[in-house]
């Protein structure tokens, strides 16, 4: 015999078909986790369409390396990265400079305000400037915790740091978040 | 050691309070310090705007991916599984290619000389006129003298059987035929 093939064709179409029905299942699984750290962070609905096309496609081109039980902390790591290149290209534009905050939606946009709700709708859109401010790794923490709803040790894996630093970065970051707010209400009263 | 419980250290620790991520000792520290009636700061009102932001965070919308690029994504990964496809059996087909093309090569050149050997030694060369004739001539010859063997091993089968089944016979019945007739006279 002068050669053995290694894989048959039905094998090797077996083995793409398993290989893209995995991806859509994790695609379904993670892309609003995905979208939404990215429009969280960015506040631009477009940038964060572009940064969840991009990592979930990063995803399908490392669909052999990536091990499934490590693949949420690879996704926000993916994101996070390529949320930050999204932003540097953005300060990098001439009229880049101010933070985009267009696309969370206004939870109470809708008709007249009563005072109370108003005053949650001002406070939500500080808090959103002042998260928007917020410096690395505090942003990425205060958004995965805090926004996302994930345990430390998700937060951890994901941004690769020990337990205690992320417990650390998570009350500084909103510690400055509170001293930014403290300090813009207080401008605002003033 | 009894921890230094200054404003900055009750301001660094507001939050890991509000968690209750605090140990035990600068928990119990934080509350005695934080909730005196000689405290400086307004640490309720502290307390008060680092829960709103917690809360606030939590209540921020989390927007759903949009369908439209769920799609595309799918569309694309499936076009580049398709091409990734042909390119694995492209790349295939030029590795395997190379480790069996000239064996493959050589074996038909050598099934190719055999069947030609073969065919050369079957093939009847093409006959002149005089040639064809004198064979014809052999083969009539040859033919003739088969019937005349044939002929020959019949009439030696006839003298075999003369020899040793007719003339017993007729010895037999003779020889009776001739005793009755003696008998007679």
């Amino acid at each position: 015999m002068f050669w053995q093939p290694a894989l048959s064709n039905d094998v090797v179409s077996l083995l793409f078909a398993t290989a893209q029905q995995r991806f859509e299942r994790q695609v379904r699984a993670f892309q609003h986790r995905v979208f939404g750290f990215a429009l969280t962070y960015l506040g631009n609905r477009s940038e964060a369409e572009d940064v969840t096309q991009e990592v979930l496609l990063r995803l399908w081109q490392h669909r052999d390396d990536v091990d499934e039980a490590r693949l949420t902390g690879w996704l926000l790591r993916v994101t996070r990265n390529a949320c930050i290149d999204a932003l540097r290209r953005r300060r990098a534009r001439p009229d880049g400079n101010a933070p985009g905050l267009d696309a969370l939606a206004e939870p109470y946009a809708e008709g007249p305000l009563p005072d109370a709700r108003a005053e949650a709708a001002d406070f939500q859109r500080l808090l959103r400037r002042a998260l928007a401010r917020l410096a690395e790794p505090y942003r990425s923490i205060v958004i995965l915790r805090e926004v996302q709803e994930l345990k430390y040790e998700e937060i951890s894996g994901a941004m690769d740091l020990p337990l205690g630093t992320v417990k650390g970065y998570l009350h500084r970051g909103r510690k400055m978040l509170r001293e930014q707010l403290r300090e813009v209400m207080h401008r605002e009263t003033a | 050691m009894k921890p230094p419980e200054t404003p900055a250290w009750l301001d660094a620790r507001l939050e890991a309070y509000l968690d209750g991520d605090l140990p035990p000792a600068e928990h119990d520290a934080f509350e005695r310090a934080a909730f005196a009636p000689d405290a400086e700061a307004d640490w309720d009102a502290e307390l008060f705007l680092a829960r709103q932001i917690r809360d606030g965070l939590r209540a921020l919308p989390q927007p759903a991916c949009p369908p439209r690029l769920t799609d595309a994504v799918l569309a694309r990964a499936r076009h580049q599984a398709r091409a990734d496809r042909s390119q694995r059996l492209r790349a295939w087909i030029a590795r395997h290619w190379a480790a069996w093309w000239q064996p493959a090569l050589a074996m038909t050149v050598l099934l190719a000389l055999v069947l030609s050997a073969t065919l050369v030694e079957r093939a009847e060369p093409a006959l002149s006129p005089e040639v064809a004739r004198a064979r014809a001539e052999v083969e009539w010859t040859l033919a003739y003298l088969s019937e005349v063997g044939r002929q020959t091993g019949r009439t030696v089968r006839h003298d075999v059987i003369e020899m040793r089944v007719v003339s017993p016979v007729q010895d037999a019945f003779g020889g009776r035929r001739k005793r009755s007739d003696a008998t007679q006279r």
